[in-house]
């Protein structure tokens, strides 16, 4: 890994060129107004991370993390392929940016985990997004801030030390004249690299970051607002069903899909082991899959009487450590004790269980591709999609709406692929849920 | 076949036994009511059928006739939101927030059988209503909020 950071950290002549792709992208995107990006830091703290990249998406990782924009309507935007999944940052990292730019909370605006709009992000897990994911913003932020008293002092001709920022606005002090940040950057389009030594706010003067804050879209959530993957609707939008595999490992021998086929307006894709229907409403996409006949091949599987002794007869070596691994003390001390007590405690294996079932829309239009789904893995989906279908990754777009939660077990993106593939042979937008 | 939800007549054209959760959200776009198991075990599509609790992905529509259904989009009165609602908000329950709008409508039809629920009664009550990020402490803390308000 030293090498790999060595090698990228060789390339620093090429930030220069990936801070004027950002330009251009940023610009074409967002119009004028003051932006900052990350450049070289990402591929350190892509390479930190415990899952590491494939080697096509280092390629793309030393170029930028995460985006700040403040628009000339004082908009400010943060653009991050971090993903909101129940852990709060969309509030906890709007927290570090308001901070910085001393702003209310309420102010910033999270665009999270959509391929066409924030730059490449190896995904949210690891619990990461805090630790790695805050300090860029946070240095981001106060490097806007920075740019911004730069254009307040030279469009005042007055001294840095006479200027103060508060609520939005630069004031100068010894005229007592204000300018908001967009009324500062109008017509302009300044774009800098997050600064390695920008000055930030000691933590002990914090008043916004490391406090408790309200959820952001906590009123959404309460009223139920808030649109999940599976309340999404599309125009001409088609209900997707996916003929699951009756065991872990089963293979298809036969499935006879006529009757589903002559269903009207039901469409019927079969491949190989992947059998799934599309249909107007869901009543008519279950009756339609109902109607398919499978015979599986099973291998016999362990119960769940059995599961336990089947795992620890089948466990492969266990590894030493790992991640938050400490030892200390003695067991052998501890169980010379005077009274010891002897329990076996086992607990249903189960995995992630997320709430929110996992859930796609895919939509193809004019050759893209677009899926909202629910992952931690955004751009992971994106490949495994342009793999899938044979397409350039500029041709796929992964939108994650803040998703029902998923502890890991929304790294993959099955459901994405179903409805994408549904979606193609349909010609129509397919839902799958 | 007619239905009451929210105060409001909806004419509804799902087959009777196609569940009240499927209506509501597929055909009258009331998605605010969540699937989350589709057994009836995780409490996400709770609504009221004649103010109590109900697991609406467990209920056929025609069961749900001549009876008052109410969701989550019902609770709000001329834009103020409810009292338990205004609990939650305060408290800042959620994580995900998945299993919100069934487990406020829980809340709902629990304050209306017991204005003053013993912590003992809200734990019991609210048990069928799983939320996987492990908010429960502050969903007892908000329902008791809510008793106050």
């Amino acid at each position: 890994m030293m090498e790999e950071i060595k090698r990228i950290a060789g390339q620093q002549e090429q930030q220069q060129l990936a801070v004027n792709q950002s330009r251009r992208k940023f610009l074409k995107l967002l119009g004028g107004g003051i932006a900052v990006s990350f450049v070289l830091q990402d591929a350190f703290a892509l390479l930190s991370d415990t899952d590491a990249p494939t080697p096509a998406q280092k390629a793309t990782s030393k170029q930028v993390g995460g985006w700040l924009h403040i628009g000339e309507d004082d908009v400010i935007t943060v653009y991050t392929g971090k993903v909101e999944v129940g852990q709060n940052i969309r509030t906890s990292l709007a927290q570090v940016v308001a901070e910085e730019l001393r702003v209310p909370v309420q102010s910033i605006k999270m665009v999270m985990g959509d391929t066409d709009l924030v730059p490449y992000d190896a995904g949210t897990f690891g619990s990461r997004s805090t630790p790695s994911m805050g300090p860029q913003l946070r240095r981001a932020a106060a490097t806007a801030r920075a740019m911004l008293l730069d254009q307040a002092a030279q469009h005042w001709k007055a001294d840095k030390n006479s200027l103060s920022i508060a609520d939005g606005k630069i004031i100068n002090t010894r005229n007592n004249e204000s300018l908001s940040f967009g009324q500062l950057t109008k017509g302009k389009a300044l774009l800098e690299a997050v600064a390695e030594d920008a000055a930030l706010t000691p933590t002990e003067q914090w008043k916004i970051a490391g406090t408790s804050v309200p959820k952001v879209n906590g009123h959404d959530i309460i009223t139920g607002r808030h649109t999940f993957v599976s309340d999404l609707k599309l125009p001409g939008m088609l209900h997707g069903k996916i003929l699951r595999a009756p065991a872990f490992g089963a293979s298809l021998t036969q499935a006879d899909v006529a009757a589903a086929k002559a269903m009207p307006g039901v469409v019927v894709v079969q491949e190989g082991n992947f059998v799934g229907v599309a249909a107007p409403d869901r009543a008519a996409a279950e009756k339609a899959i109902a109607a398919i006949k499978p015979i599986w091949q099973t291998t016999p599987q362990p119960s769940r009487a059995e599961i336990f002794d089947y795992l620890k007869q089948n466990a492969s070596t266990p590894r030493s450590g790992g991640r938050g691994s400490i030892s200390q003390g003695s067991i052998d001390a501890g169980l010379a004790a005077d009274k010891t007590l002897k329990a076996t405690y086992h607990i249903d294996y189960i995995a992630h269980a997320p709430m929110e079932p996992r859930a796609a829309l895919a939509q193809w239009e004019n050759g893209k591709l677009t899926v909202w789904t629910g992952t931690q893995r955004p751009f992971g989906v994106q490949d495994d999609l342009a793999r899938a279908f044979k397409l350039d990754k500029e041709q796929v777009r992964v939108i994650m709406p803040d998703t029902g939660s998923a502890y890991g077990g929304k790294h993959s993106g099955e459901a994405a692929l179903e409805a994408a593939r549904l979606a193609k042979a349909a010609q129509k937008p397919v839902k799958l849920t | 076949m007619e239905l009451h939800i929210n105060s409001v007549k909806r004419t509804v054209g799902s087959a009777p036994d196609t569940s009240l959760l499927q209506v509501l959200r597929d055909e009258l776009d009331l998605t605010g009511s969540k699937y989350g198991c589709g057994e009836g075990q995780c409490g996400a599509c709770t609504v009221l059928l004649d103010g109590v609790a109900v697991r609406s992905c467990r209920v056929p529509v025609e069961g749900a006739q001549n009876k008052q259904i109410t969701t989550i989009e019902g609770l709000e009165q001329d834009g103020k939101l409810h009292p338990v609602q205004e609990a939650f908000l305060k408290v800042d329950v959620f994580q995900c927030g998945y299993c919100a709008p069934g487990m406020i409508m829980a809340a709902v039809g629990l304050l209306q059988q017991n204005a003053q629920p013993s912590e003992e009664q809200i734990i019991s009550a609210m048990n069928g209503n799983i939320c996987r990020c492990g908010t429960y402490p502050r969903i007892v803390r908000a329902i008791k909020e809510a008793a106050k308000a």
